[in-house]
């Protein structure tokens, strides 16, 4: 098996990330960071040998990837997307859900369609940038995201999802 | 001083306008000088066919929009019709249709929720609440040459009605999806929003006469301006081309939308009980260039528009792209210098527009002039100055017509074998259920909804809260008849929707079209159009239920041309009709589920041999040919008649159009609609019996009424106990095949199973 | 007088008119309030709370996961935490889950969560008309389910978060807490698609606190208040009922839900 990530994020302003961030300021300030991007993050489980695949392979399908509106990295484990703001310093957050129904679904639908894909993870990438001062920024972007009650976090449920760094 | 037109040229090519140089000279000689970047642009906009009508005005004042209810019709946002009358209020219905297609062929699901969104703008301008939309689309073949493409663009395409529509709150009810090989590069996406207002709080979309009188500002509201609209309205002008289209298709955001609207009610409060006369309009095509300069012009004043007190998104924009963006969720108000704070409060402060979506805000951009001049300014310089009438006179073309028509002969045999024909029928892409796409639509939200998608031919809904009125909307239009018979299409196009409506008992008030054609400059598309309207002409000539000797009146629509691949491939011609009817005491309302075995089947309309472009031909016979049935228009009058009188006399207790699949098809549809009863024919193997698509009704009746049938009426069967659709000599085991025709459309299109 | 409902109208809720109504039509005044009308919505002399379906937020970040932080949960919590009735309909009951109001066993920790639906090949929205049974414990506490009984109530749904997922060390108090569970016209239990339409645990359609004062529900009662409203193929005397009748406007199968807290508010 080899596993490759796609990150796929909007060309255009994502507006789940400026809620996410105007909510942040307002409830937990001291979280927050200066810049926060969303990303669609596709994890592929590729049958040995094919993981060079996977570009071909998405390309059949808008649902992933409209190269019209969006933005689309192949990226390994814990790997920054590229084009961040040097300026700050960036950390990241991965949050998916335990069960979900798309991974579920294109996990049967791109091997019946005959792409060699063995599992499908889908999840969402957010990415912290924080000023340089920020302090320890893996530590802050996880307590932004785990929702342990509603005056803490807010990313991830933790009930019914994980929350992993993404450095 | 004569413009060179090798400078006009490079205008063009550099500004990536529409234009022609022809158009391009004619502008600089109403200036009398080289127009600015933003003249051309508002220009450029304004001459589009989307804006000007250039190429279709002439035919589209022969459609019949006159009728006693009609309040106001085609040329403003959206028409208006008088509805009912509910303790001592008059209330209308507002409703308004267009085509998003080219957008949504390079971004379905943008494509699509922004054609949901600017729709409902139409009617929310004229005052109204919007109270349903429905959508009428089409796509290529999904399990064709192009089908991945096809079904990647259905699932984008209903993803972005649902993510829009559900959200906004507005219940999407039901209309149609067809599969054509024909649209294969060019899905279409049409769009129909209904609103209901109070007879006396119209608002037009001009500023009013009282602004001779007094100061009048132009208020802009809604998200912060930006530039990735920039130049869609010439979008539709051109030829398909995924560069072009990225450019020019929206962000949507149904969340802005319905605080907007929201807020708009206040506003309108508001402004009613201050008594001050007021302009409301939104923001489209051109965006703020358009809104203003028409509001002026149709007001005869001028305005002075300054660019600097546009709230925007991104700093910097040049004053045509600030003028000139499609920016979404914007509305515009003309209304007294003197009530302006009050509006600014409700969007700004008692909707926290600016806390709710970064820059938004609603602001005074422009006061309108005395002098009837349309002036911008930006940056203290002049960027636009123009005769407002000049703006909004638009260009005209009298295109060339030739008929191109095809004529492909009927085939010589019509083998029948109804037990194998009919589940064939059903299993089709063309004959399966719809559901897996009403699946996804919020039907129901308003808690006003009567009828959903699939129950019966129509939805239907409670507009006014306590008022038994009901309103029920149906949309059609059958590209196998329009490819075969151009002016057929157009005239079934307004029967089977006349049809779905009458058939919950409903009276046709009104009726909307969106003409969607190839190249007007092909001589052969425009044939096509001339037929086309004069097939609806014709037909709404002898639809019209409302006051003896009126027409059904069409009340508003839409042109949409250039809808090809970028190989000059043209679509079948799709004229696309959806029909507005009221039941005055809804609880009279029928659907198409089956009541009580026992009770008769009785057909309206006795069947012809006429199969062009039917089920039958095209699923069983694999022919695409033949003859279309003939549009019958005081047949149809009178058997529309007969049944908006016995469903009213609660004489009927399910109905069903024959339209697609002929009598056996709506039959086999009755039973798949019902919860366990069948029908049992008492036809043969008879193909012009079972498979023949002249028009007509199917209606469950009890046996009593026999008797007392009119001429275009028979029995033709009974409902049963048993499930089953049958007749002499065949059955079909209707409960067997239920799960696959209801699952086929998913399996297809959603899981890919197809291929 | 008649007892005042609030329905609180967050940004992007889109059934406050219609639940308002709804508590009109079962004896009570629904009154409507802004996210911002935090001094008129607390001293409004409300007996009750309705959270209302929509989509707050446009569900960013997580349905209900913003609304549940805006400054007009701190008085719904307050008055929640106090046994004021509160109910949360679909998107209403995605905030009240991020508020941590249900399952409440420690007021405002999330202890449970309303995450995207589970169906076999099919991601996001489904709207249909499904089945669900008040169970005993809750139809005893809670002034919402006053009226419900325990035969199967037809109602419609129309979301796509709206599957409960519990810890699996809570397990057994939120199957208690499951006050509303999907099940099949006949009244089985459904804990299987498609009559569990969305993968929930237990089937649970709808959950209580601990006091039953808090219910969220994801099927729309409001949409459901009169016969009129029921389709006329579904199966069940619901449905029989309404092929005989037409679609009048005689009460339907969710105003249970209404007139049980207007029952409830009139005997205390």
């Amino acid at each position: 098996m080899e596993r490759v990530f796609v990150a796929v994020r909007l060309k255009s302003p994502d507006p789940g990330a400026a809620t996410a961030l105007s909510t942040l300021r307002r409830v937990m300030p001291d979280c927050a960071p200066v810049q926060l991007s969303r990303y669609d993050l596709w994890e592929f489980d590729m049958k040995p040998g094919t993981s060079d695949t996977v570009p071909g392979m998405i390309s059949h399908f808008t649902d992933i990837v409209n190269p019209n509106k969006h933005l689309s990295f192949i990226l390994t484990q814990g790997q920054p997307p590229p084009g961040e703001n040097p300026g700050l310093d960036w950390t990241g957050v991965l949050v998916r859900d335990h069960a979900d129904s798309r991974s579920m679904n294109w996990s049967t639908l791109l091997p019946r369609r005959g792409f060699p894909v063995e599992r499908v993870r889908w999840g969402v990438l957010w990415r912290f940038g924080f000023g340089t001062d920020a302090g320890s920024i893996g530590e802050l972007a996880m307590r932004a995201s785990l929702s342990e009650s509603r005056d803490s976090g807010l990313l991830a449920n933790p009930v019914s999802q994980e929350a992993l760094p993404w450095k | 001083m004569t413009p060179d037109r090798n400078e006009l040229q490079t205008e063009i090519r550099n500004r990536g306008l529409a234009m022609t140089v022809d158009e391009a000279e004619r502008l600089h000689g109403i200036f009398g000088r080289m127009p600015s970047p933003l003249e051309f642009h508002l220009f450029d906009i304004m001459w589009s066919e989307h804006c000007s009508y250039k190429s279709s005005r002439k035919l589209l004042k022969t459609l019949p929009t006159r009728a006693s209810q009609v309040v106001i019709g085609p040329g403003e946002d959206a028409g208006v019709v008088r509805f009912c009358t509910h303790q001592g209020t008059d209330y209308d219905i507002v409703v308004a249709h267009e085509s998003h297609n080219h957008p949504s062929q390079v971004l379905p699901v943008e494509g699509a929720a922004t054609g949901v969104g600017g729709i409902v703008r139409d009617v929310y301008c004229m005052g109204a609440d919007v109270i349903g939309s429905l959508d009428l689309l089409r796509f290529g073949d999904p399990l064709g040459r192009y089908g991945e493409r096809c079904r990647g663009i259905a699932r984008g395409v209903v993803e972005g009605i649902w993510q829009y529509g559900n959200a906004l709150g507005v219940p999407n009810l039901g209309g149609d999806t067809e599969f054509h090989p024909g649209y294969d590069d060019n899905c279409l996406v049409n769009v129909v929003a209904l609103g209901i207002v109070r007879h006396d709080r119209v608002v037009h979309s001009y500023v009013p006469v009282e602004a001779r009188q007094e100061p009048y500002v132009f208020i802009l509201t809604g998200k912060p301006t930006d530039d990735t609209g920039f130049g869609g309205a010439t979008f539709a002008s051109a030829d398909l081309d995924g560069e072009l289209g990225m450019k020019s298709v929206q962000v949507a955001d149904p969340f802005l939308k319905r605080i907007l609207a929201q807020a708009n009610l206040d506003v309108l409060d508001y402004l009613f009980e201050t008594g001050v006369a007021f302009g409301f309009k939104d923001l489209g095509a051109g965006g703020i260039a358009c809104v203003t300069s028409e509001m002026a012009a149709h007001g005869g004043l001028g305005i002075h528009v300054n660019l600097d007190d546009v709230p925007v998104s991104i700093p910097g924009l040049p004053p045509e792209v600030a003028a000139c963006s499609e920016t979404q969720e914007r509305f515009g108000f003309a209304v007294p210098a003197k009530v302006a704070g009050g509006v600014l409060a409700i969007y700004n402060e008692k909707y926290e527009l600016p806390r709710l979506f970064p820059g938004a805000r609603a602001a005074v951009i422009g006061h309108f002039t005395q002098d009837p001049v349309y002036r911008v300014t930006h940056c203290g310089t002049e960027a636009a100055c123009a005769p407002a009438e000049a703006i909004t006179e638009g260009v005209f073309y009298d295109r060339p017509h030739a008929p191109a028509e095809v004529s492909i002969p009927d085939p010589v045999e019509l083998p029948c074998s109804p037990g194998k024909d009919i589940p064939e029928m059903l299993l089709s892409v063309g004959g399966c259920s719809r559901g897996a796409v009403w699946s996804y639509y919020d039907s129901e939200v308003r808690g006003a909804t009567v009828l959903r998608p699939g129950e019966a031919d129509s939805c239907v809904i409670l507009p006014v809260p306590g008022c038994p009125a009901g309103l029920a909307v149906s949309g059609d239009g059958n590209p196998w008849y329009g490819e075969l018979d151009p002016f057929l299409g157009g005239a079934h196009a307004v029967a089977e929707a006349v049809r779905n409506v009458v058939s919950v008992g409903a009276v046709p008030l009104c009726a909307t079209d969106c003409l969607n054609y190839g190249s007007p400059e092909s001589p052969a598309v425009m044939h096509q159009f001339h037929r086309g309207i004069e097939g609806i002409a014709d037909a709404c000539r002898h639809l019209g239920f409302v006051e003896p000797g009126e027409p059904l009146p069409i009340v508003s629509g839409n042109v949409s041309f250039y809808n090809q691949s970028s190989s000059g491939r043209s679509i079948p011609p799709s004229p696309i009709v959806a029909v507005f009817g009221r039941i005055d005491d809804c609880s009279t309302a029928v659907d198409m589920v089956l009541k009580k075995p026992g009770n008769i089947i009785v057909l309206l309309g006795h069947r012809h041999p006429e199969f062009g472009g039917s089920l039958y031909y095209r699923k069983v016979l694999g022919h695409a040919g033949g003859r279309v049935p003939l549009f019958r228009g005081p047949l149809e009058a009178e058997m529309a008649r007969w049944v908006i009188g016995k469903v009213r006399s609660r004489e009927v207790s399910g109905s069903h159009d024959i339209s697609t699949g002929g009598l056996a098809l709506s039959a086999a549809e009755m039973v798949l609609a019902s919860t366990g009863l069948g029908i049992a024919l008492n036809a043969g193997a008879d193909p012009v019996q079972l498979y023949s698509e002249t028009p007509g009704y199917l209606l469950e009746m009890d046996p009593s009424c026999e008797g007392s049938l009119p001429g275009f009426a028979e029995v033709v069967g009974r409902v049963t106990h048993d499930g089953m659709l049958s007749g002499n000599g065949w059955s079909v085991d209707i409960q067997g095949i239920r799960e696959r025709w209801a699952d086929l459309l998913a399996s297809i299109v959603w899981r890919e199973e197809g291929v | 007088m008649k007892p005042r409902v609030a329905v609180v109208r967050f940004p992007g809720s889109n059934c406050e008119y219609e639940t308002a109504r709804a508590l009109d039509a079962c004896g009570m005044q629904g009154v409507i309030f802004n996210w911002n009308e935090l001094s008129g919505a607390a001293g409004s002399g409300s007996c009750a709370w309705v959270l209302p379906g929509g989509f707050s937020f446009q569900d960013r970040v997580r349905a209900g996961a913003v609304a549940a932080r805006e400054r007009i949960m701190d008085v719904v919590y307050g008055d929640a935490v106090s046994g004021k009735p509160v109910l949360g309909i679909c998107n209403g009951a995605q905030i009240l889950v991020e508020s941590g109001l249900v399952p409440g066993w420690r007021p405002g920790a999330v202890e449970a969560s309303l995450s995207g639906n589970l169906a076999p090949g099919r991601t996001g929205y489904l709207s249909r008309w499904v089945f669900l049974r008040a169970v005993r414990g809750g139809v005893d506490k809670c002034p919402w389910l006053t009226d419900a009984g325990e035969a199967p109530i037809p109602l419609p749904i129309a979301h796509a978060e709206g599957r409960f997922v519990f810890r699996p060390a809570d397990e057994a108090q939120a199957l208690e807490m499951s006050v509303l569970r999907y099940c099949s016209p006949e009244g089985a239990p459904a804990l299987d698609w498609p009559l569990n339409p969305n993968g929930s645990s237990f089937g649970a359609a709808g959950i209580m606190n601990p006091g039953g004062n808090v219910l969220a529900m994801m099927p729309h009662p409001e949409r459901a208040l009169n016969l009129h409203h029921v389709p006329p193929n579904l199966p069940g005397p619901w449905g029989e009922l309404r092929r005989n009748r037409g679609p009048v406007s005689d009460p339907g199968p969710g105003a249970s839900f209404f007139t049980g807290l207007a029952r409830y508010l009139e005997v205390r």
